[in-house]
C-alpha cells in the first residue's frame, strides 16, 4: 500500500522535476577498450521503447570451442568449398563438398570415413554440385544431388539404395527444374525437397517415393498501392504490354527443419528489400505460419511482419546490406536457430520469437574463432551449434556455455509459465549479466506468481514487461481499494459534497475566483466561447503573454507526457527522441497555424488580426495541455495497458479545441461557418506551401554552410 | 566620394580573398618529402665473396645466385636469403629466388601490383651489388613500376642487420610504391611433420605454425600489421580495433637451428606475412614487409573516386626500416630462445631495467559513463557514476575480508566523461558524484596504507569534443587521404558504423606529448602512477607530420612519454599493450595470453610472459568478461599472469548504452561470491610464484603444456576433457598442478 502511495508521490515528484536548466549540448561516445579477446559478439536486443530495440553485449550462450578443417581431419588435399553440413541422431558430423565429396566425423571431430559414392551397380558415381545433405545415421544418408537433379539416398557403403527424379504429375509446371537444394524427413517417412529457383514451396514425396504436391511456400505481400497499380495496369493495359511487365514472385526457401513434432521450419533468405520481415516461418501441417511474436505489451504479432535481424542497415556502393538467412535449425527444447550470411550471425530465438541471443559475425571477412568470411550452413546437435564456412572451409563448433545452459533452461520453463521454478535459474541469470531482459522478466513473473507485487512491478518495468506490470498493479491497487475502502467511499462523498456546495454558494454569492479580467476572458473561452472572444474582439481583452504561456505550456506539457508517462504509455526512446520535432508539434505548430490563418484570411475579408488569430490558437490549446497532464499522471495509476480511457479523454480534448478553434476564428474574423470552413481549407494549403518555402530555405542554406565548410576545411587541411 | 570608398574597400577585400585562397591553394603544391626521382638502375654486379666475418658468422654473397649468406662459423648452419638447401640445388624460382617484393598502385588505371625481385629486376638486368663496410648494398630496379630500392646487409657481432632506407628509394612519378616485402625466405624451414620446425608469428600472446607436410590446395597463410591496422585509416569494415601483433618478432625453427628476426626500426609501419606448408615450393616462411603508403578504403561510387583505396601522396623519406637477424642454435633455438634473446634486445636498448613485484590479482574500476537525459525534450549527456572513490574502498576490503589479498587498482573512466569520450584525458578532473579529488586522496591513503599499487587511467588517444586545449576540428589527426581522422564508433554484432551519434576524433600525434605534460602536473599532488590504455594499444598514423606517416614512430614516441611520466615519480601502466609500451611499463592488465584465433594458427604459447614477466607486472583480460572464464584462469596461470578483474559498484541500465560493451558483467555485488571463489583457487598457485618470472615454456601434447619459472615452480596446465597423468599426479580435466 505504502508501495502505491510512494509511487503517486513519485508521478507527482517527476512532474515537478520540469525544472528549467541550460541546455548542455551532446558529447560523443569513445572506443572503449576491448574488454575480450573474442573476435565475436554475443548480444541481444534491448528494448529502448515499445517500438525500438537496440543490439548490446550480452555473456555469452554459445561459445566457439572448436574449428575443424582438413587439417584436424587429417585429409591429405584439400577440398572445394563446404556446401551443406549436417549432424545425425548419434551427433557425428556430415560434411558435404562442392565437389560432391562427403566426409563423416565423430563427436570428437575425429574423421570417421569418408564415403564413396556408387551406383546400385557398384559403379563410382560424381555427385559433384550437390548442395543439401541429411544425414539420418551413417547408413542413412540423403543427398540433394543438384547437378544430376535427383535425390538420393545412400547407404553406409555409399551405395545409392534409392534414387528421386523430377516427379511426373500435373502438379508439376512445364518449366519446372528439379534442381535440389535442401532435404528433410518427418516422422512419417515423408521427404520434404526444396529445389532451387522453385517458388512453388517444398515438394513432398511419401515413404513410397510417390510425389505428393507442394507445401508451404511464400506469398507476395500485397498493400493497397500494389492492389490499385494491378486494377490500373489491368485497365489501361493490352496483352503485349502485360506480357513484358514485370511479374512479382514470392521468394523461394532457402533452408528448412522438421523438429520432432513434424513442424516444419523455414527461412527466406533476402526478402528484397530494406525492412526485410518474415524471415523465419513454423509452418503447421497445413503449410500456414504459425510462429507469433509476443510483443512486450502482451499482444502477439504474427511473425510474417516480424523483422528477425537488424534494424540498423547499412549501405555499401549505394545499395542497402540486406541480411541473408540461408540455413535454420531447431534444438530439442523448442529454440529456433538461423544463419545470416551476410554478416555471418546466428540468431536464436524461442517460441515466442524473443531473441534469447546472436553471435558470430565477420561481415564476409572473418579470419578468427568465432567469425566467417562465407557463413553457408549451419546445424545443431546437443548443445553444440556447427557454423560452415565455405570460403575457409572450415566448420566451427559453438558449445552451450554454462551460463547458456541456465538460461535456456529458465526461458524453457517460463514459455511453459512454471514461473515459481524458474525463479533460481533466473537469479543465476542476472547474477551473471546484469543486463539480460528476459532474466528480468521471468523474475517478474515469478515475484508476480508469489504474490511480490511490488517487487514484480519494479522488475517488470526494467524489463520492458507490460503485462507482469499491469496484472501487478491491479493487484495492488486491488489490494488497497479493500483494505481502504471505507476511507477512500468517504473522502470520495466529502470531495462530491465540497464540489458541490461550493459551485452553489459561489453562485448564489457571485465569487469571483480570478480576479484578472484577460485571465477571467482565458478561462471562460473554454466555456463560453462567444462571449470570451467577443470581449477579445470588442474590449481587446485578449492576452499577449497569457496566449505565449499556454503555446510554451502546449509544448512543455506536450514533452512532459512523453518523458514522464509510465512506460507503458509512451513510445519515449532516448535514443530516437528527437526534441526539435516535439517543438515543432507544439510551438511551431501554433505560430505556424496562426501565420497561414491570418494571411489567408486578410486575403478573404477576414477581420481578425495577427495578434487576434494567435491568441485565439493558443487558448484552444487549454483542452490539449490539461489532457497531457491528467494522462501524464493517470498512466502511473491505470493498470489496464490497453485502457480506453486516454483515447476518450483524448477525443475530448481534440473536439473541445476544435469547438473555441472555430468558435473564436468565426468571431475574431467575422466569418459565417462556411466561409470559416473554406478559409481552414485555404489555411491548411498556406501551412503546407510555408513549411515547403522554409524546406528549400533549409536547403539552400545547408548547402551553403556545406560549401564554405568544405572551403574552410580544404584550406585548413592544406 | 562615398561610392568610390565603397568600391575601394570591396575592391581591398576581394584582393585580400583571392591572396589568402591562393596561398591556401600553393601550399597544397608543394613537396615537402623529396622523393629522389627514378634513374633506371644499370647492371653492376659484384664479384662472389665473403663480404664479412666475424668470430660468430660470416656474411657471403654469391653473383651467381645472386644470394646473401650468413653461416653459422660455430654450427656450419647456413641462413640464406634464398632458402639454403634450394640454393643447393642451383634451381631457380622466382618467388624463392627474389630478396625483396614490391606491391605499388598505378593512379593512371587504378591497379595495385606485385613485382618481385627476380624476375622483374635481377633476370631483367636492372639490378646491382655493390660490397660495402662490413655487409652489401643490393639495388634493385623495377623497369614496369619505375622504382629503385636499395637494400643493405650488415653483419654485426651477434646478428644480421638488413635496411631499407626511405631516402634512397627512388619513384617517376608514375606509380607509387606502396610496401616493400624484405627477405620473404630468409626465415623459412622445409615443410615436415616434425614438430620440430614451425615458424613463430606474434599473434596475441604468440603463436606456432607447423611447417607440416604439405597439403593440396592448402595455403595456410597469416598476415599481421604490427601493433595492429591504422586506427587512423578510413576503413569500410574493421573487424577489431584491438592489435593483434603486439611484437616485432617472428622467427622459423627448423629442428635445432633456427633464425629470428627483430624488426628493429620502422616497426609500426610492418605487417608479418607467414606461410605455412606451402605445397607449391615445399617450403613455410616467415617474413615482414615495410607499409610506405597507408591507404583509406572509400566507397568508389559514393565518394566518386576512381579506386576503393586512397592511398597517401608521400612517404616519410627520413624513414629506416630495419630488420635485425639472430640465428639461434642448439637449446636456444625455440621459442623459449627467441624470447629470450628478445628480452636481451630490449634490455639492451635500455627498456627493461626495473624488476616487477605483482600484487595478488588486479582490479579494474570504472568510474561511470555518459548517459543521454533530457530537459523538456532536449538531450543531453550526463556523467553516471557506476563506482565511487568510496565504493572502490569498500570493494577491496569485501575481497580483503574474504582472502586477505590486495590488488593493483586501475581506475578507468573516473574523468568527466566516464569510459566514454569527451574532452582529452577525461577533462583532468573527478567528478564530484565519484567524491572529487577529497574522495580521491581518501582512497589514494587508504590504498598507500595497504601497499596496493594505484593507477588513474587516461585517454589520451580518442576524444570527441575540445577541451584542455585541444580543438577538437583543428586537432584531430589525418587520415592517410588527408581527412580527419573521425569515425562513429560501431553497433554491436553487426560492426556496422554507427551514423547517429557523434564522430569519435583521434588526437593530433604531435598533440599527445602536450597532453601528458598536463596529465603529469594534474597528478603532481597524487602518489598514483598513470595508466595510458589506449596509447599503449593504439598505434595510428598522422598525416599531418611526415614522421607519424604511416604509424611512423609510434614506439619512439610512446617511450618518450613513458619515460617522462617515470621521471615525474609516477608509475606507468597500459592496457593490452604493444611491445614498447609494455618494456617500459610498471604494470600491465589484459595482456595477451591467448593468440588471437587466427583459423590458420596451430597453437599458442606465452611468448610476451616470457619476455617481459621479470620486468612488468602481468595481469590477464578481465576474468568476469571472458566467455570462458575457466579457459582464461588456465591461460593466466600457464603465462604466469596474475588474475584480473573489471568491476563496478552499481548497475544501471543506462550504462549499457556506453560504448564500454562489458557493463553487463561488471557489477560486483552480482559477481562477489564467483570473484572470492577464483581468488581463493588460485592463491596457492600465486603465492608460491611470489616474485619468480617465467624462464621456459613447453607444449607436452595436444591439451596439456607446462611452464617453468624462475626459482623453479612448475606448473601443468590440462585444457583436455580428460585427466592427465603427470609424474605420479592425476591432473584433472580443465585444471592445473604446480610443484615448487
Amino acid at each position: 500500500m505504502k508501495c502505491f502511495q510512494s509511487r503517486l508521490v513519485k508521478a507527482a515528484a517527476k512532474l515537478l522535476l520540469c525544472v528549467l536548466i541550460a541546455l548542455i549540448p551532446s558529447q560523443a561516445f569513445m572506443y572503449a577498450s576491448a574488454e575480450s579477446s573474442s573476435a565475436y559478439d554475443s548480444f541481444t536486443h534491448r528494448f529502448t521503447s515499445i517500438k525500438n530495440s537496440t543490439p548490446v553485449t550480452m555473456r555469452s550462450v554459445y561459445s566457439a570451442e572448436k574449428v575443424i578443417d582438413v587439417r584436424s581431419l587429417g585429409l591429405a588435399e584439400g577440398i572445394e568449398s563446404i556446401a551443406d553440413i549436417d549432424c545425425d541422431s548419434s551427433g557425428n558430423l556430415y560434411i558435404l563438398t562442392s565437389d560432391g565429396r562427403l566426409f563423416a566425423a565423430d563427436r570428437k571431430y575425429e574423421l570417421i570415413k569418408e564415403y564413396p559414392v556408387v551406383s546400385a551397380e557398384g559403379k563410382e558415381t560424381v555427385i559433384a554440385g550437390a548442395q543439401g545433405i541429411l544425414a539420418l545415421s551413417p547408413d542413412n544418408i540423403f543427398i540433394a544431388d543438384t547437378e544430376n537433379q535427383r535425390v538420393i539416398e545412400i547407404n553406409g557403403q555409399g551405395k545409392i539404395v534409392k534414387e528421386l527424379l523430377c516427379p511426373d504429375s500435373l502438379l508439376i509446371p512445364d518449366d519446372f527444374e528439379f534442381s535440389p537444394v535442401k532435404i528433410e524427413k518427418d516422422s512419417k517417412g515423408t521427404l520434404y525437397v526444396l529445389c532451387d529457383g522453385s517458388y512453388y514451396g517444398a515438394l513432398l514425396f511419401n515413404s513410397n517415393n510417390e510425389f505428393k504436391g507442394f507445401y508451404g511456400a511464400n506469398t507476395v505481400r500485397g498493400s493497397a498501392l500494389t492492389a490499385l497499380s494491378y486494377l490500373w495496369d489491368k485497365l489501361t493495359r493490352n496483352d503485349t504490354k502485360r506480357a513484358y511487365s514485370v511479374k512479382k514472385l514470392p521468394f523461394q526457401f532457402s533452408d528448412l527443419y522438421i523438429d520432432g513434432e513434424d513442424f516444419v521450419y523455414t527461412c527466406t533468405g533476402q526478402t528484397g528489400s530494406s525492412a526485410a520481415s518474415g524471415q523465419i516461418k513454423k509452418l503447421s501441417p497445413s503449410g500456414t505460419n504459425i510462429l507469433y511474436r509476443l510483443n512486450i505489451d502482451g499482444t502477439k504479432t504474427n511473425a510474417e511482419s516480424f523483422n528477425f535481424g537488424e534494424t540498423v542497415t547499412e549501405k555499401k556502393n549505394n545499395k542497402t546490406v540486406v541480411q541473408n538467412f540461408v540455413s535454420i535449425q531447431a534444438d530439442e527444447r523448442g529454440y529456433i536457430y538461423a544463419l545470416d550470411a551476410t554478416y555471418g550471425i546466428v540468431y536464436v530465438y524461442d517460441t515466442d520469437c524473443n531473441l534469447i541471443t546472436a553471435f558470430g559475425g565477420g561481415k564476409g571477412e572473418g579470419e578468427r574463432l568465432g567469425v566467417f568470411s562465407a557463413a553457408s550452413a549451419m546445424t545443431y546437435s546437443s548443445d553444440r551449434v556447427f557454423v560452415a564456412d565455405s570460403l575457409h572451409n572450415t566448420v566451427t563448433v559453438f558449445e552451450l556455455t554454462d551460463y547458456g545452459r541456465t538460461l535456456l533452461s529458465a526461458q524453457q520453463k517460463t514459455i511453459a509459465a512454471d514461473y515459481t521454478a524458474a525463479e533460481e535459474e533466473w537469479t543465476a541469470v542476472l547474477e551473471a549479466d546484469s543486463s539480460n531482459y528476459l532474466a528480468m522478466r521471468g523474475l517478474a513473473k515469478a515475484m508476480y506468481a508469489r504474490g511480490d507485487y511490488e517487487e514484480a512491478m519494479d522488475m517488470a518495468e526494467k524489463a520492458y514487461d507490460y503485462v507482469t506490470y499491469s496484472q501487478a498493479l491491479d493487484r495492488i491497487q486491488s489490494k488497497f481499494i479493500s483494505e481502504n475502502f471505507l476511507w477512500i467511499f468517504l473522502l470520495i462523498i466529502v470531495f462530491a459534497t465540497g464540489i458541490t456546495s461550493f459551485a452553489v454558494i459561489s453562485g448564489k454569492r457571485r465569487f469571483v475566483l480570478v480576479k484578472n479580467e484577460k485571465l477571467r476572458v482565458f478561462f471562460n473561452a473554454q466555456i463560453h466561447p462567444f462571449d470570451s472572444f467577443n470581449s477579445v474582439k470588442t474590449k481587446s481583452n485578449g492576452s499577449l503573454v497569457i496566449a505565449a504561456v499556454m503555446t510554451l505550456l502546449f509544448y512543455v506539457t506536450s514533452v512532459v507526457s512523453e518523458t514522464f508517462s509510465n512506460f507503458r504509455f509512451t513510445s519515449f526512446d532516448p535514443g530516437t527522441s528527437n526534441s526539435l520535432l516535439q517543438l515543432v508539434k507544439s510551438i511551431g505548430l501554433v505560430i505556424l497555424f496562426s501565420l497561414a490563418n491570418w494571411a489567408v484570411c486578410v486575403l478573404i475579408e477576414g477581420k481578425g488580426r495577427l495578434k487576434d488569430v494567435f491568441i485565439v490558437t493558443s487558448y484552444a490549446t487549454l483542452p490539449c495541455v490539461v489532457y497531457n497532464l491528467i494522462s501524464t499522471v493517470l498512466s502511473h495509476v491505470i493498470a489496464s495497458p490497453s485502457s480506453v480511457i486516454f483515447s476518450g479523454l483524448s477525443t475530448v480534448a481534440v473536439i473541445l479545441t476544435g469547438i473555441v478553434l472555430t468558435v473564436g476564428l468565426i468571431i475574431v474574423h467575422e466569418f459565417s461557418f462556411p466561409k470559416f470552413l473554406g478559409s481552414m481549407l485555404l489555411t491548411v494549403f498556406a501551412m503546407l506551401l510555408i513549411v515547403f518555402i522554409l524546406f528549400m530555405i533549409g536547403m539552400l542554406l545547408s548547402q551553403l554552410w556545406a560549401f564554405i565548410v568544405t572551403v574552410f576545411m580544404e584550406a585548413v587541411y592544406r | 566620394m562615398q561610392t568610390d570608398f565603397c568600391k575601394n574597400i570591396i575592391c581591398r577585400i576581394c584582393a585580400f580573398s583571392v591572396a589568402i585562397i591562393s596561398v591556401f591553394q600553393l601550399s597544397g603544391c608543394g613537396n615537402s618529402d623529396a622523393i629522389k626521382k627514378y634513374n633506371a638502375i644499370s647492371s653492376e654486379m659484384a664479384e662472389s665473396c665473403t663480404v664479412a666475418q666475424n668470430r660468430n658468422y660470416t656474411l657471403s654473397w654469391d653473383s651467381s645466385m645472386c644470394a646473401v649468406l650468413l653461416k653459422d662459423n660455430k654450427t656450419g648452419f647456413t641462413w640464406s636469403t634464398v632458402p639454403y638447401d634450394f640454393y643447393l640445388s642451383g634451381e631457380s624460382n622466382v618467388n624463392l629466388n627474389s630478396p625483396v617484393f614490391i606491391e605499388y598502385y598505378t593512379p593512371s588505371d587504378g591497379s595495385l601490383q606485385l613485382s618481385k625481385a627476380y624476375a622483374d629486376s635481377i633476370e631483367a638486368g636492372t639490378f646491382s651489388a655493390t660490397t660495402s663496410e662490413n655487409g652489401i648494398t643490393l639495388n634493385f630496379g623495377f623497369a614496369d613500376a619505375e622504382v629503385n630500392i636499395s637494400v643493405n646487409f650488415k653483419l654485426r657481432e651477434d646478428s644480421l642487420e638488413v635496411s631499407i632506407p626511405f631516402d634512397m628509394i627512388e619513384e617517376s612519378g608514375k606509380t607509387k610504391l606502396i610496401s616493400v616485402s624484405l627477405l620473404p625466405y630468409m626465415c623459412s624451414a622445409l615443410n615436415t611433420e616434425s614438430k620440430n620446425s614451425y615458424l613463430f608469428v606474434p599473434s596475441g600472446s604468440g603463436a606456432l605454425m607447423y611447417t607440416d607436410e604439405e597439403i593440396q590446395n592448402i595455403s595456410r597463410t597469416f598476415s599481421g600489421a604490427v601493433y595492429g591496422d591504422d586506427a587512423a585509416a578510413i576503413r569500410l569494415n574493421r573487424e577489431s580495433e584491438v592489435s593483434s601483433v603486439k611484437i616485432p618478432v617472428y622467427g622459423a625453427v627448423s629442428g635445432s637451428e633456427s633464425l629470428m628476426a627483430i624488426i628493429e626500426s620502422g616497426d609500426g609501419s610492418a605487417r608479418i606475412d607467414a606461410e605455412a606448408g606451402n605445397f607449391r615450393n615445399g617450403y613455410s616462411n616467415v617474413y615482414s614487409t615495410v607499409i610506405l603508403r597507408a591507404n583509406d578504403e572509400t566507397e568508389a561510387e559514393r565518394s566518386n573516386y576512381a579506386d576503393t583505396a586512397v592511398y597517401a601522396d608521400q612517404f616519410d623519406t627520413n624513414g629506416t626500416f630495419t630488420v635485425g637477424y639472430y640465428p639461434l642454435s642448439g637449446e636456444k633455438s625455440d621459442y623459449n630462445g627467441m624470447a629470450a634473446r628478445y628480452k636481451q634486445y630490449l634490455s639492451d636498448s635500455g627498456l627493461l631495467k626495473e624488476t616487477a613485484k605483482r600484487s595478488d590479482y588486479h582490479i579494474n574500476f570504472l568510474g561511470g559513463a555518459l548517459t543521454k537525459k533530457f530537459i523538456f525534450g532536449f538531450p543531453y549527456y550526463s556523467f553516471t557514476a557506476a563506482t565511487d572513490f568510496v565504493d572502490a574502498e569498500n570493494i577491496v576490503k569485501a575481497i580483503a575480508d574474504e582472502t586477505g589479498l590486495f590488488p593493483d587498482i586501475t581506475l578507468t573512466g573516473f574523468g568527466k566523461s566516464g569510459v566514454d569520450s569527451g574532452e582529452i584525458a577525461g577533462g583532468l578532473e573527478f567528478p564530484s558524484s565519484l567524491g572529487g579529488k577529497k574522495g580521491y586522496l581518501t582512497f589514494e591513503k587508504y590504498c598507500n596504507e595497504n601497499n596496493i599499487g594505484l593507477y588513474i587511467d587516461f585517454d589520451t588517444v580518442y576524444f570527441s569534443s575540445s577541451g584542455k586545449g585541444i580543438n577538437s576540428r583543428f586537432d584531430t589527426a589525418k587520415t592517410p587521404g588527408k581527412q580527419a581522422a573521425a569515425f562513429y564508433p560501431f553497433v554491436t554484432g553487426t560492426k556496422v558504423y554507427d551514423e547517429s551519434g557523434d564522430k569519435i576524433r583521434l588526437l593530433k600525434r604531435s598533440e599527445i606529448n602536450g597532453i601528458t605534460d598536463k596529465i603529469i602536473d594534474f597528478a603532481d599532488s597524487f602518489s598514483a602512477g598513470i595508466s595510458l590504455s589506449s596509447l599503449s594499444n593504439t598505434a595510428y598514423s598522422d598525416y599531418s607530420e611526415p614522421n607519424y606517416y604511416s604509424k611512423g614512430s609510434i614506439a619512439e614516441q610512446v617511450i618518450e612519454i613513458y619515460k617522462k611520466i617515470k621521471e615525474s615519480g609516477h608509475k606507468v601502466s597500459g592496457e593490452s599493450a604493444n611491445a614498447y609500451a609494455a618494456a617500459a611499463a610498471d604494470m600491465l592488465y589484459g595482456i595477451p595470453t591467448d593468440n588471437e584465433g587466427y583459423l590458420n594458427l596451430d597453437c599458442s604459447v606465452p611468448f610476451y610472459s616470457l619476455v617481459f614477466s621479470q620486468n612488468v607486472s602481468l595481469y590477464s583480460a578481465a576474468v568476469n568478461l571472458a566467455d570462458n572464464r575457466e579457459k582464461l584462469i588456465l591461460k593466466a596461470v600457464e603465462s604466469g599472469a596474475a588474475l584480473s578483474f573489471t568491476l563496478t559498484d552499481k548497475y544501471d541500465s543506462e550504462l549499457l548504452d556506453s560504448q564500454f560493451t562489458g557493463f553487463y558483467g561488471t557489477c560486483f555485488n552480482s559477481q562477489k561470491g564467483e570473484i572470492v571463489d577464483i581468488l581463493k583457487r588460485c592463491s596457492g598457485f600465486y603465492d608460491a610464484l611470489d616474485e619468480q618470472y617465467v624462464v621456459s615454456h613447453e607444449i607436452l601434447s595436444d591439451t596439456v603444456t607446462k611452464t617453468v619459472f624462475s626459482a623453479g615452480t612448475e606448473v601443468y596446465v590440462n585444457y583436455g576433457d580428460t585427466e592427465e597423468i603427470i609424474g605420479n599426479t592425476v591432473l584433472p580435466p580443465n585444471d592445473f598442478i604446480y610443484y615448487e
